[in-house]
């Protein structure tokens, strides 16, 4: 954990962690102390994936309310981080914060959160907080330990934080997709095959990403609940993001989001969960989610010169993509998928602390669709070779690789074919590494500043 | 060529975490790339295994579903001694090893009965043992080097006339100790390495697949180019002394075929 923290300091930049690291060795209730200053008790996300996406969503919808909110923009979603901006920040209405999923039981002790929601638990980091099993008790265990006042925003697909319903104390709100059009498209592995009640195996009769889909036990009935925020329509636009009908406790409503993917689904449920519960009104929410851009890596587009010594020969835009397991690698692939165009894309994989230092989950993503739809190819990062590999068992053999993240999208953007989507796909590290270079050139702006 | 290869796959959704699907691939895919037909099939809980295949395979777990793994391959799976004695290979990794041996002692301090294949015992221990691995692999049939990545709490402990699979140069293997990794009996192949193991070291995969095709006896392949195998393992290796390596190594080995 040392050195997940020192290594998050000393490699995240921007400070989005050090001041909170300093200030807590200091005065260890610094972050309790500041959470009890916020005139509204603060909003926390976990959960594998979408984390800062639903932040980011969040953040905009609170702001909208006239909020004044405080959130770790930058993503450092420890406590260090999550003290850092309380620091920064601290005259504020409210906070929303996303916490990574070990730290979530320090953060709901510290904080006292007015509302919390469990997004998802895939498969992640398993040399780091190990197997998904126990990081659900952890959570479960937090979620127990609120108090009756506290909303619980769960995810009704995901077997796993479902069941976490038993242990809320205070008002439960669940999300979850309704469309059947996309069950099914994109199977990734299951990570929570058994009943969470009997521990046998459950039944889905649909599949979204991985095990997140509707579910029910064969033996004791258990069942996924229906939500209460239901995505009841989904159409999918590729990178341009999709157009969600949802139907909620405050009505139903339509949202065009620039938000990608299945994924992005989710995240703005979560969000408009998480905002009705802090009495954000349905149309402000709405229109705040809307106009929200992707977060860091999240289907952001950056422009680079096609001859860095001439400029002026031209632009080209290269859409930033992070997959961080199998899950959001397979439903990154699902977007791809479904561009109009060819894609001409890097993958790029690190295998550092912050990454996973495993990375066998890369055989766990069917990257036959991507196959299909590639035009050109390049593998990078630390494990470029284990990625050409990937991708020769996936029928694209003697694909090519460039160790160093920048100079592997520096060579996209010359040399991808014209007519093709460029797309970066890249693990945290990869992404964070291509960030700084892009930045030192000036070409996108710091990322911990967010963007509004 | 026209043989077939027939290939089963044991608990596939329970014994399926990192990566170790791959495996599969790799065993299918070079078997094509060859010409063979492969039929592959799958058995799970409650599911009798089906006899008469050349290769058993078994992936790694969590705790939870590797409770239920070892109670159901007591009552269902019994017959893998059998098929292994008349000569199909067997090839498991983690929990899919830790299920080949003769008991697995969990954290709690339960003890479950293995399938006894192998005569080694395993107890959980801690901390896990994580991170990448570089061994030199030998066999009755050559050997040479192998790379993966392992993440186990389980400590193995190899029988005194059970042969580990190699010995480690770079990382914990079976228990983190005796410097052995894996082990192998006859055409029971166990080890720790994920990675997955198979596409990194294809003289593995080949080794597996030959001695599959002939019942024990390995039948000879077409070589295979395996460029991008190669530069993947000299990768692996090179990460895996840099970060886990305890002293200046020999050059690796070339992988070695006896006739």
């Amino acid at each position: 954990m040392l050195t997940a923290l020192a290594s998050r300091a000393a490699g995240a930049g921007g400070g989005t962690t050090l001041p909170g690291v300093l200030a807590r060795r200091v005065y260890p209730e610094s972050a309790r102390v500041y959470s009890k200053g916020l005139g509204t008790r603060p909003f926390l996300v976990t959960g594998t994936n979408g984390k800062t996406t639903t932040v980011h969503l969040l953040a905009r919808a609170l702001s909208a309310a006239g909020l004044s909110t405080c959130y770790n923009a930058g993503g450092a979603n420890l406590m260090s981080g999550i003290t850092t901006a309380l620091l920064l920040e601290p005259a504020r209405d409210t906070a929303c914060f996303e916490v990574d999923e070990g730290e979530f039981p320090r953060a709901v002790e510290e904080l006292d959160p007015g509302a919390v929601a469990v997004l998802n638990l895939f498969r992640d980091q398993l040399d780091r907080y190990g197997e998904v099993e126990a990081v659900a008790s952890r959570v479960e265990r937090a979620i127990a330990a609120l108090p009756k006042d506290t909303w619980v925003i769960l995810n009704a697909d995901d077997p796993a934080v479902a069941s976490m319903s038993r242990a809320a104390k205070g008002p439960v709100l669940t999300f979850g997709i309704q469309d059947e059009t996309w069950a099914g498209a994109a199977v990734g592995v299951q990570d929570f095959p058994d009943c969470r009640h009997c521990g046998s195996p459950l039944t889905y009769s649909r599949r979204f990403i991985g095990h997140l889909g509707h579910y029910h036990c064969p033996r004791c009935g258990w069942s996924r609940p229906h939500p209460d925020l239901a995505v009841r329509n989904v159409k999918l636009h590729g990178l341009a993001g999709s157009t969600l009908l949802l139907s909620t406790p405050a009505g139903l409503c339509q949202v065009h989001l620039k938000i990608l993917g299945l994924a992005g689904a989710y995240s703005a449920a979560a969000a408009l969960a998480l905002a009705l519960a802090g009495g954000v009104p349905l149309e402000t929410a709405r229109r705040a989610i809307q106009s929200a851009e992707p977060a860091f890596g999240r289907g952001e587009e950056v422009r680079l010169p096609t001859d860095p010594r001439r400029p002026s020969s031209g632009w080209r835009g290269v859409a930033l993509l992070l997959g961080k397991n199998p899950a959001s690698f397979a439903e990154l692939i699902r977007v791809l998928s479904l561009e109009p165009t060819p894609v001409a894309a890097v993958v790029a994989v690190n295998d550092r602390i912050a990454d996973g230092t495993d990375i066998s989950w890369i055989w766990d993503v069917d990257f036959t669709a991507l196959a299909g739809k590639a035009s050109w190819l390049l593998a990078s990062g630390d494990r470029a070779e284990d990625v050409v590999l990937r991708l020769k068992y996936a029928g694209l053999e003697g694909v090519a690789s460039e160790r160093s993240p920048l100079a592997a999208l520096e060579k996209l953007v010359r040399e991808g074919p014209a007519g093709s989507t460029l797309v970066f796909l890249g693990t945290y590290t990869a992404m964070l590494e291509l960030h700084r270079g892009l930045q030192k050139r000036g070409l996108v702006r710091p990322f911990w500043k967010g963007r509004h | 060529m026209g043989a077939r290869l027939r290939i089963c796959h044991l608990y596939p959704e329970l014994l399926g975490l990192y990566g170790d699907g791959g495996n599969l691939l790799c065993l299918v895919s070079r078997a094509r790339w060859r010409g063979l037909e492969v039929d592959v099939e799958e058995a799970s809980l409650g599911d009798t295994l089906p006899s008469g295949r050349d290769l058993y395979l078994l992936g790694g777990g969590q705790d939870r579903q590797q409770r239920a793994v070892f109670a159901d391959a007591l009552r269902t799976k019994a017959g893998l001694a059998e098929e292994a004695a008349r000569g199909a290979v067997v090839f498991a990794v983690c929990a899919g090893y830790q299920l080949l041996g003769e008991f697995y002692v969990t954290a709690a301090g339960e003890e479950l009965p293995g399938l006894g294949l192998l005569h080694a015992t395993t107890l959980a221990g801690s901390p896990r043992l994580i991170g990448d691995v570089y061994a030199e692999a030998s066999t009755p049939w050559g050997g040479g080097p192998l790379v993966g990545f392992e993440n186990h709490g389980g400590r193995t402990r190899l029988g005194p006339e059970l042969s580990p699979l190699a010995r480690v140069i770079a990382g914990a293997g079976n228990n983190g100790e005796d410097g052995t990794e894996g082990a192998l009996a006859g055409t029971v192949f166990g080890t720790y390495l994920h990675g997955p193991v198979l596409p990194k070291n294809p003289w593995l995969a080949d080794l597996l697949l030959s001695l599959a095709l002939g019942r024990g006896e390995p039948v000879p392949l077409d070589p295979l180019p395996d460029r991008e195998e190669a530069s993947a393992a000299t990768r692996a290796r090179a990460l895996a002394l840099a970060r886990r390596g305890r002293k200046a190594p020999a050059a690796p080995s070339r992988p070695t075929r006896r006739p």
